[in-house]
């Protein structure tokens, strides 16, 4: 069965889509990262949402979200 | 062979897949240039800007920019414009159609009447005519007419690679909110069918959509966005542009006397109103009038509708889910909105 293409893993954008230094302000990705999402295999794309989510706990403590990503 | 998931296509394309906000990217590489189709929404250039460097910068060669081709005369698709131009130098080739639009920056026409995207203005070094054959990434291209979602729009199809660049005209799942239609414009609906019926004798293996992923099932995307196009011509509205530019307060509206008459019929239709109508005339009417306001830009009307078109209707159809505001819907308009229905068909 082919699953529908590139339905697999769910892109993590939140249509921010600034750069802060390396990372999207808004999703955690690196310019590579978001540049090879399309061409990610499924499992390439878990490891970049599994840095993401790193990355965010890294730099969002809980309970501070909302002081990122507006401006 | 790449992954099972994802649609084949040549190493010469790559692309940069984006926000609802912004379009997709395009890369096409051809030895040491490149081109990109579409640049994305204006908010978003600088982080366009970076990615297309560092893709540029991670290809074998190091290609530089050669040229934008723009799909359609949207801000999320020639938002970047500028700023890519700025960059790279690269030249901008835009559909034939938005030429008179560009060159005199007529931002009504070009739907950006938001003073931050009017700042944007770009200068264009060619067009395309629809039917014209081009070449991108190493592949031989025709420019195909798509008017529906923007009247102008070009699509662009590679026979040799049966690869269609679509922008807005066809997506996984549908199609670019006909701006035509809402605001009235008769020859919308009609337009969009024979753009869906062009594209459905095209030989196609994979569509680059303007939106969302890549996608092989191209038979399933065309016969969902013609089972949309049904249901919008399904619409008694849509046959009546006057009567539905009233609805969404273009026009100001009729003492309510001959509705409330007609209210008497209003059970039966009830019975027969489909979910989503309420909310989504509701909705544009709302959106249209904050757009006249100019605090709605272009892109937004697009996104919400793309919500609105979820498969499953029921689960954002609810009105104050939409922020329609209950008062704003009089007992008039209520009427009017259980008698619009999908003729002869239910809504799935």
């Amino acid at each position: 069965v082919r699953a529908a293409a590139g339905a697999g893993v769910a892109s993590p954008c939140v249509n921010i889509c600034r750069m802060e230094g390396d990372h999207c302000a808004g999703c955690w990705r690196s310019l590579e990262e978001i540049a090879a999402w399309s061409r990610a295999s499924d499992e390439h794309k878990r490891l970049i949402l599994a840095a993401v989510a790193s990355r965010r706990q890294r730099h969002e403590p809980p309970g501070d979200r909302c002081r990122t990503g507006h401006d | 062979m790449t992954e099972a998931t994802q649609p084949a296509l040549p190493d010469s394309i790559q692309v940069i897949e984006r926000g609802w906000l912004s379009s997709n990217n395009v890369l096409l590489f051809e030895g040491e240039s490149a081109t990109l189709v579409d640049a994305g929404y204006v908010g978003h250039a600088p982080q366009t800007v970076a990615l297309v460097k560092s893709a540029l910068a991670t290809r074998r060669g190091s290609p530089g920019l050669g040229r934008i081709i723009n799909t359609h005369s949207h801000s999320d698709h020639i938002g970047g414009n500028a700023a890519l131009q700025a960059e790279f130098g690269c030249r901008i080739v835009i559909p034939a159609g938005i030429e008179r639009m560009v060159a005199e920056w007529d931002t009504e026409a070009l739907l950006l009447d938001q003073a931050k995207q009017q700042g944007e203005r770009f200068a264009h070094d060619a067009v395309i005519e629809a039917g014209s054959e081009f070449e991108m990434g190493g592949l031989v291209w025709q420019a195909l007419a798509a008017p529906g979602h923007d009247m102008e729009a070009l699509i662009y199809h590679c026979a040799e690679r049966r690869i269609l660049i679509s922008g807005d005209a066809l997506w996984q799942d549908g199609f670019g909110i006909i701006f035509g239609e809402i605001m009235g414009a008769a020859d919308a609906l009609p337009a969009t069918r024979r753009t869906l019926e062009t594209i459905a004798r095209l030989g196609v293996d994979v569509v680059i959509p303007g939106h969302g992923a890549a996608f092989a099932d191209f038979d399933g995307a065309l016969a969902r966005a013609f089972r949309r196009l049904d249901s919008f011509e399904g619409r008694p509205d849509a046959r009546r542009p006057q009567r539905r530019a009233r609805l969404l307060h273009l026009q100001p509206a009729r003492p309510a006397a001959p509705a409330r008459r007609r209210a008497s019929r209003l059970p039966e239709k009830r019975a027969l109103l489909p979910p989503r109508q309420p909310a989504h005339a509701g909705f544009l009417r709302r959106r249209l009038r904050l757009l006249a306001l100019g605090r709605t830009p272009a892109f937004a009307l697009d996104r919400t509708a793309r919500r609105l078109d979820l498969p499953d209707h029921r689960a954002v159809a609810p009105a104050p889910t939409l922020g329609v505001i209950p008062s704003q819907m009089g007992i008039r308009s209520q009427f009017k909105f259980a008698g619009i229905r999908p003729s002869g068909r239910s809504s799935d």
